[in-house]
């Protein structure tokens, strides 16, 4: 219940955190604190010293640019879920982040920026972003850099973060015409993440056109990390969003699945979440083409 | 290693707290045993029941996912700050006459988060309430049926005296 | 005696007294009291769970914020007397000895640990805080045994042994009921069914920790506890024979307690340490657990594993019921664990009239932490398994399940009912009853639909489990402790009343409930009642409040005092009116004169009695009055639920599409309470058949020690129910008085958790039908049920 003594520095900017986290021994990063205060309390984690970030106005917000849009690292889930730019441009973000567990509670101060990277296989948010595509803006001791999201996660809480790395922002490329999302989950029930949660991003020429002009499709949970579904993808362009459609499609999400990489352990048998794979797929799909 | 103590300013449910904290030291821990607002009950470790939930800067918080030190300058309010001088608010009225606690220990929590809900939403569904209002607090006692009952019950009353 | 227009009466669904303070953010729990200097006790508890060890504190004693640090050898050592074992407080069984004093619990580990969490040192410190690092600084180095972590290894030939002395992990062997008459009907049947049982422990999980408060005063010699348990009066006694103190030197306080179900009657070795170090260290010292903590050690319920069977005649009768059952205790053997065998025995033939049962029970030890009472008991397992044996049998013998339990229910004019384990079941009306469930769910139109339902690919399924719920132990002498319902009336000059219960309220409302009882006999006004329970200062005595005893005992102790108050009212009348005692009656707060226009309320007579002037010569003044309630026999709640569920093929989802309760607990006091109770029941009951399960790794580490677990691969935590989880529920009530209580009421308080298991598992089997699939056990997941429909071969 109580965590191990620590050392506390507020980070006065995003360069400063930066220095902290090198400079200080053994440090961490403190934003929402919904991951770190849990695994502090229970003793899994003792930083020695703790950065906190969560006063840096300028990794919050979400603002449309020219061709994209940007999240801003601290910006919280409920930030998210009342952003109008969010649900009209990538509306497959906000619609996944209603499904994050812990209620309103969680809503209000976990943040995109601590979420990612966490990178927890059953967490939500990566393959909303893996489908949506993005970048990851991170800053550290070299300066700032880009990665694409699906060379930011390596693995099962793993990412290509340094020990001084600071995420910055989540930036998202817009798509002409209008863009369907949704994210059709199975939670497992005592932590609420997610034995499998696919994530889709339709595009369509206008709201006129019935015709898919493109999908991007992820899961979470299935595997290590998040992966895209291509082959559903592929069923899917130019296609009109019929019941037929979708269960053809759903019925291919299996192609791009390696099999091995599976995910077998208690929550769910690997032979089992496959098979929920195809069905959530479909439950997705069809939610995303009623909006 | 000497984790130097922290000043921090909090007003709680209108009253101004000026302590000093080690930055360990969690907000429940605080407001529970610093400054004696026991109506915060601390129910797991987990972050998971939510019996600990208060408002914090107007947004519903579990208090004992946040450290003190963060929270420096932040308006707190529990569930005692809800009700004025013990006059139960509409929620607090439909709890209690919809039989919605029995040994009362996620109450307190349960309550500022679904006072928050119904700002937000007017005329949930029994399923939206079950799936949405009350998916970040547990109760062992209730089974829930007659707390989703307070939560319809409270959200007619409020919709019609805001109409 | 009605009084229908006096408020708060017997049968209102009256708002609950208690609910005002914990609205507005004044609720107290122990954990809230803040006591001045206390010191704060954390305890070092072993990581292992079968070792032998050794302890070095000295280095977590230079602390300058701990107080003390002690280990066994320095309990042992030091002036205080050391804590006695534990011990039980009934024999297992009717005939079955006590178990070897081998099994009984010292509160501190000494040289050898025996499950995951059991204590080995305690630290007194400054804060709690300060305790928390100094348990870092202790060394401890373990000489790791062998684990057994199930009651077949814990039986295997050359299996580690846990406790010296007993070397094959037995603890009590017995069993109920009539071995040859049973083989015998066996025999004789037409059809016969078995059934198997996995192990599942659950945990009762009340949402607030454990905790304790100890105070000594050697100026008073006093010891003085603030807890969580649901028996002051119990729990006295026992840190007072434990601790050996004088019992009337000790008091005990419960405060507003976060739950209990079953789990915080006895004092736990914590509290006895606790306590303890309170003598030692003549101070405060106070402990409160971790949810952590409070997984690793408080008791887990049920633990019952083996094998079940029904036999059936031609014509659907039940001739005999058998079980084989294998109990896994845990390390060491909990105060109540061993009396659970016959509290489930005695209910193995529910509502059935079934002229033979035999059921052998055999205990085992294995390194868990302890198991005893959990809401339903052992009473939860015998009924899941009968009634998804009547289910099974009757399908066997091509007869509709409902029809069955019709034909074998006991009938009105059989009660007093003696069935074949030897309970004396009180009054019934079952097929009534029965009746009001099965037109609540419109059986037979949903058993249409699931047919019709089937021919498109999907699986409805319908279960019932009609069961009966033994509540509020008794008589007096069943067991090795009282089983009586203290309840006093104290009435003011005033009028008002307070009257003393010897519960222990932590949530069933007994502050209202009881009031109504009071209200209802002395027509005295609802708010001028108050209620006083969960204390040993205030309450002359009482056995506290667990199986499901409050209502029927309590509210009867208090009934017979309010009714000798009233005697005593009368009597003074009478005497003031020069008129005979039997011409004096009371009604609507008033006695009057039945010969002589005469009247008095009861204020009046109240003020009177409390002056001590003109009184008869034999009466003393008050008006006060006590009752220790002995039950002839214990009651028996009963009733049957019906679930309907639809079962998704494609992903094993199970959907409940209806839940109907019918209970019959006698005569309700408060039929919103009672609801509450059945719902909440129903909830955890869900928890017991679809998603808990506590789970340990075969090196004995306890796995399932938080409710949100992210630690990769692993469950994700023990699940507690959540709103989204349980169904929509209605509830049906028929009232059938208990005969031997005053007001008809009878215990009930268990049933939610009793009959859900058999009605959910009894649906999901009944839509699982068409596949060609093994029987399950709890808890039943969604992978299960895919794996049944994806393998099993639908048609």
């Amino acid at each position: 219940m109580h965590p191990e003594e620590f050392s506390y520095q507020r980070a006065q900017s995003i360069e400063h955190a930066v220095e902290l986290l090198e400079q200080e021994p053994d440090a961490m990063l403190l934003a929402g604190g919904h991951g770190l205060i849990p695994a502090m309390k229970k003793r899994e984690l003792t930083p020695e010293t703790v950065v906190d970030i969560g006063q840096l106005n300028d990794l919050r917000g979400i603002r449309r640019t020219n061709q994209t849009v940007e999240i801003g690292a601290l910006t919280t889930h409920r930030e998210v879920l009342d952003s109008s730019i969010l649900a009209k441009s990538v509306p497959v973000i906000p619609q996944t982040v209603d499904h994050i567990t812990g209620g309103r509670q969680v809503h209000n101060f976990a943040t995109i920026g601590g979420n990612i990277a966490r990178a927890h296989p059953g967490y939500d948010y990566e393959g909303a972003l893996l489908a949506a595509g993005c970048d990851v803006h991170v800053q550290g001791p070299d300066g700032s850099r880009i990665v694409p999201i699906d060379e930011f996660v390596r693995g099962a809480c793993s990412t290509v973060l340094r020990d001084a790395d600071v995420v910055t922002a989540i930036e998202i490329p817009t798509v002409d015409g209008t863009r369907a999302g949704s994210y059709a989950k199975r939670k497992e029930p005592a932590s609420g993440n997610a034995i499998v949660g696919v994530a889709t991003d339709l595009h369509f020429d206008s709201t006129e056109s019935d015709r898919c002009r493109s999908a991007t499709i992820a899961v979470n949970g299935l595997q290590a990390s998040a992966i895209r579904l291509t082959a559903v993808e592929e069923a899917l362009i130019g296609r009109q969003l019929d019941q037929d459609t979708v269960e053809e499609a759903a019925a291919v999400a299996g192609e791009s699945v390696d099999e091995d990489a599976v995910l077998d352990n208690k929550k769910a048998s690997a032979e089992y979440r496959r098979a929920l794979l195809d069905t959530y797929v479909y439950k997705s799909l069809s939610s995303s083409a009623k909006t | 290693m000497v984790a130097e103590k922290q000043e921090v300013t909090l007003t709680v449910n209108g009253e101004s707290h000026e302590i000093s904290v080690e930055p360990r030291e969690l907000l429940s821990q605080t407001l529970r045993e610093r400054l004696g607002y026991t109506e915060i009950n601390i129910g797991c470790e987990s972050s998971i029941c939510g019996a600990c939930t208060v408002r914090s800067d107007d947004k519903t918080l579990k208090s004992c996912t946040r450290l003190t030190v963060q929270a420096d300058g932040a308006e707190i309010v529990t569930i005692a700050g809800v009700s004025e001088d013990g006059v139960l608010g509409e929620l607090q009225t439909a709890f209690t006459e919809e039989h919605a606690l029995q040994c009362g220990y996620c109450t307190p929590g349960m309550i500022m988060a679904l006072d928050e809900y119904l700002d937000a939403h007017e005329d949930p569904s029994r399923e939206k309430i079950r799936s949405d209002a009350l998916q970040g607090n547990l109760c062992r006692c209730t089974g829930y049926e007659n707390i989703v009952d307070a939560v319809e019950v409270a959200s007619e009353v409020l919709n019609e005296s805001s109409q | 005696m009605n009084s229908p227009d006096l408020d708060g009466v017997i049968g209102e669904s009256v708002a609950r007294t208690e609910d005002h303070r914990v609205l507005t953010g004044n609720s107290t729990g122990t954990a809230d009291i803040s006591v001045a200097n206390a010191l704060h006790v954390q305890f070092l508890r072993s990581e292992k769970a079968h070792a032998r060890f050794d302890i070095d504190a000295s280095t977590a004693r230079a602390h300058s914020d701990v107080v003390a640090v002690y280990t066994a050898k320095d309990i042992e050592e030091s002036g205080t007397p050391t804590p006695e074992p534990f011990s039980l407080y009934a024999a297992p069984m009717k005939g079955v000895p006590h178990p070897d004093s081998a099994y009984l619990q010292q509160s501190i580990a000494a040289e050898k640990v025996r499950y995951q969490g059991e204590i080995i040192g305690v630290v007194v410190g400054t804060s709690q805080r300060a305790a928390r690092d100094a348990l870092n600084d202790i060394e401890v180095s373990y000489d790791e045994l062998e684990p057994v972590m199930s009651t077949t290894d814990a039986l295997a030939d050359e299996a580690p042994v846990l406790h010296e002395g007993v070397s094959d992990n037995v603890v009590f062997e017995g069993a109920s009921g009539d071995k040859a008459e049973t083989a015998a009907n066996f025999d004789a049947a037409a059809y016969t069914a078995t059934l198997k049982k996995d192990p599942q422990r659950v945990s009762p999980c009340p949402l607030e920790p454990r905790s304790a408060i100890a105070t000594y005063d050697s100026s008073m010699d006093t010891l003085e506890f603030v807890a969580t348990t649901q028996i002051p009066h119990g729990y006295r006694r026992l840190l007072s024979q434990m601790l050996n103190h004088p019992e009337h030197k000790t008091e005990v306080t419960v405060p507003d307690m976060g739950g209990g179900f079953g789990a915080r009657q006895h004092p736990y070795p914590a509290d006895v340490l606790v306590g303890w170090c309170a003598r030692d260290l003549s101070a405060t010292v106070r402990w409160r657990a971790t949810r952590t903590e409070n997984q690793l050690v408080e008791n887990d319920g049920r633990g019952y594993e083996g094998t079940w069977e029904i036999a059936l005649s031609n014509d659907g009768d039940i001739l005999a019921l058998r079980s084989n059952i294998r109990y896994d205790l845990g390390a060491w053997v909990a105060r109540g664990a061993c009396g659970l065998a016959q509290s489930g025995n005695s209910v193995m033939t529910g509502q059935y009239d079934v002229p033979a049962a035999y059921s052998h029970v055999t205990g085992v030890v294995t390194n868990k932490s302890r198991v005893d009472a959990y809401r339903g008991v052992a009473g939860t397992e015998m009924i899941m398994m009968l009634e998804r044996l009547v289910t099974r049998v009757a399908k066997k013998a091509g007869l509709d399940p409902a029809t069955v339990r019709r034909r074998n229910f006991v009938e009105p004019d059989q009660f007093p009912y003696e069935n074949a384990t030897g309970a004396v079941y009180d009054s019934g009306e079952y097929e009534r009853n029965f009746q009001v469930g099965l037109d609540a769910v419109e059986y037979e139109a949903v058993q249409a639909r699931k047919e019709t339902l089937r021919n498109n690919g999907r699986y409805l399924g319908v279960g019932i489990c009609s069961y009966v719920e033994g509540a509020a132990l008794g008589p007096c002498g069943e067991l090795d402790v009282p089983t009586w319902g203290y309840g006093g009336v104290q009435v003011h000059p005033t009028g008002e009343v307070t009257v003393y219960s010897g519960g222990a309220n932590h949530g069933q409302g007994h502050e209202t409930s009881l009031a109504q009882v009071t209200a209802t006999e002395l027509g005295v006004p609802f708010d001028d009642i108050s209620v006083v329970e969960n204390s040993t200062k205030e309450v002359t005595d009482g056995v506290g409040t667990f199986a499901s005893r409050t209502a029927a005992l309590c509210g009867s102790a208090i009934t017979e005092s309010c009714r000798k108050v009233l005697e005593k009212g009368r009597q003074i009348a009478a005497y003031e009116w020069d008129v005979a005692e039997d011409a004096v009656s009371f009604d609507h707060g008033t006695f009057h004169c039945d010969t002589i226009e005469q009247s008095r309320t009861f204020q009046e007579i109240a003020a009177q009695a409390h002056m001590g002037a003109a009184l008869p010569a034999e009466l003393e003044p008050g008006l006060e009055e006590q009752t220790y309630f002995d039950p002839e026999t214990r009651t028996w709640s009963f009733g049957t639920h019906i679930a309907v569920v639809e079962l998704d093929p494609d992903t094993g989802a199970i959907e409940f599409h209806d839940y109907v309760a019918t209970e019959d607990c006698g005569v309700q006091i408060n039929p919103d309470i009672i609801k509450g109770q059945i719902v909440g029941g129903i909830a955890q009951g869900i928890g017991q058949t679809l998603y808990e399960d506590v789970e340990y790794s075969d090196d004995g580490t306890l796995l399932s020690d938080a409710l949100r677990d992210e630690t990769l691969g692993s469950s994700g935590g023990y699940v507690l129910p959540k709103a989204e989880h349980v169904p929509e529920i209605t509830i049906k009530s028929t009232e059938t008085p208990s005969p031997h209580t005053p007001h008809g009421a009878k215990g009930m308080g268990e049933s939610g958790a009793i009959a859900a298991p058999g009605a959910i598992i009894n649906a999901i089997t009944d839509a699982l039908e068409p596949f060609d699939t093994e029987p399950m056990t709890p808890p039943i997941t969604p992978e299960m049920v895919w794996r049944a429909m994806s393998q099993g071969g639908a048609e």
